[in-house]
């Protein structure tokens, strides 16, 4: 689904409306450009999205009316910003807390057989 | 910042190369290979070589692959919206239907009131005096002279006729656009043509005149013009 020099396509496969959610939901407005260049820095380049991943999951998103967009005219050439609208903030709360209890989850299972493995 | 050149090689590369053909995918992928682009040329290298560079990154099959989603994407919202704009609709026929159903005042009481015995049902074909076999229009209900007739339901007195022949006395009352009642061999008749009467009105009472054999009230009910069996709207209630 996206290139991703560290992870499978099937681990992180689910995550990415969700990446996008939280990063609207901490920064306002992006433009897709900003978005791949921020997840590149803020993973030290593990997760990059690509744009055939990126631009298609921005407008289903758009298209299930959780982000409105925004065009500004900027330097000859027109930039597209994505923002969150009221129902997308609420899906980003859910979409985020669901991941961070998976995560939890996750983390649960594995100590516990780590700890079963221990014994 | 690219200039205008720049840019117009771009959006060259993009239409030739890429072959992107949707405005809004266009649109969008100009800003983000410039970019791309801008980023490159800050690290040092020239134009020509960023522009490149970022064509090999950003390959046709990519942006083929965005432009493919993008408009299964809006397919899909098209069609919603279509299903949305269709159910709707549909809902609101289905709605009038009901309504209009609702509205239609159908003569659904008897046209006398008590216990009452039908002596010849709507359909038969039957014996009249000219030998004849002939569809019959209506019901005849047993009736003695002078028993009391009811309007089926709330409408206007279409026509009263006074003769001695077929029908004898007989009323027409238009419901409504779709429905009429007609009550025939009345002895004598109480509304006249233009007369509002209500469900229930006494209208005329039973007779003998007319094309007649018996003492019996002729009943029938016309929808949309034609002749229906009356017995399937009276409701059979237990009163």
């Amino acid at each position: 689904m996206y290139n991703c020099p560290m992870y499978s396509k099937e681990l992180l496969k689910g995550t990415l409306k969700t990446i996008v959610l939280k990063l609207l939901s901490e920064q306002g407005k992006m433009y897709g450009y900003e978005i791949t260049q921020h997840v590149k820095s803020a993973t030290a380049g593990k997760v990059l999205l690509t744009e055939g991943a990126l631009y298609p999951t921005l407008h289903k998103l758009e298209a299930e009316g959780f982000l409105r967009t925004e065009k500004i005219t900027f330097g000859g050439r027109i930039r597209k910003y994505y923002h969150l609208t009221d129902s997308g903030k609420s899906a980003a709360i859910t979409k985020i807390n669901e991941f961070e209890e998976f995560i939890d989850t996750m983390k649960f299972i594995f100590n516990s057989k780590l700890s079963i493995e221990s014994k | 910042m690219l200039n205008e050149n720049q840019i117009n090689q771009v959006i060259t590369l993009l239409k030739e190369e890429n072959q992107i053909t949707d405005a809004m995918v266009l649109e969008e992928m100009i800003d983000h290979f410039c970019c791309s682009i801008e980023k490159k040329m800050i690290l040092g290298i020239s134009f020509e070589q960023a522009i490149s560079e970022t064509s090999k990154e950003i390959s046709p099959d990519e942006t083929q692959t965005i432009e493919t989603h993008i408009e299964k994407v809006n397919f899909r919202i098209r069609l919603k919206r279509k299903v949305k704009s269709i159910s709707a609709v549909a809902a609101t026929l289905v709605l009038l239907m009901v309504i209009g159903a609702d509205a239609q005042i159908k003569p659904d009481i008897p046209p006398v009131k008590g216990e009452f015995n039908i002596t010849s049902k709507y359909g038969t074909k039957r014996d009249i005096s000219d030998q004849k076999m002939k569809l019959h229009k209506g019901i005849d209900i047993r009736a003695k002279i002078g028993t009391p007739i009811y309007a089926t339901a709330n409408g206007k007195v279409n026509e009263v006729n006074f003769s001695n022949k077929g029908y004898g006395n007989k009323i027409v009352i238009s419901h409504d656009e779709i429905y009429e009642t007609l009550y025939a061999h009345l002895s004598s008749i109480t509304v006249k043509a233009n007369d509002l009467v209500k469900k229930g009105d006494l209208i005329g009472y039973s007779g003998n005149t007319g094309l007649s054999t018996g003492p019996h009230l002729h009943y029938e009910v016309l929808k949309n013009g034609t002749c229906v069996n009356p017995e399937i709207f009276i409701e059979t209630s237990d009163e």
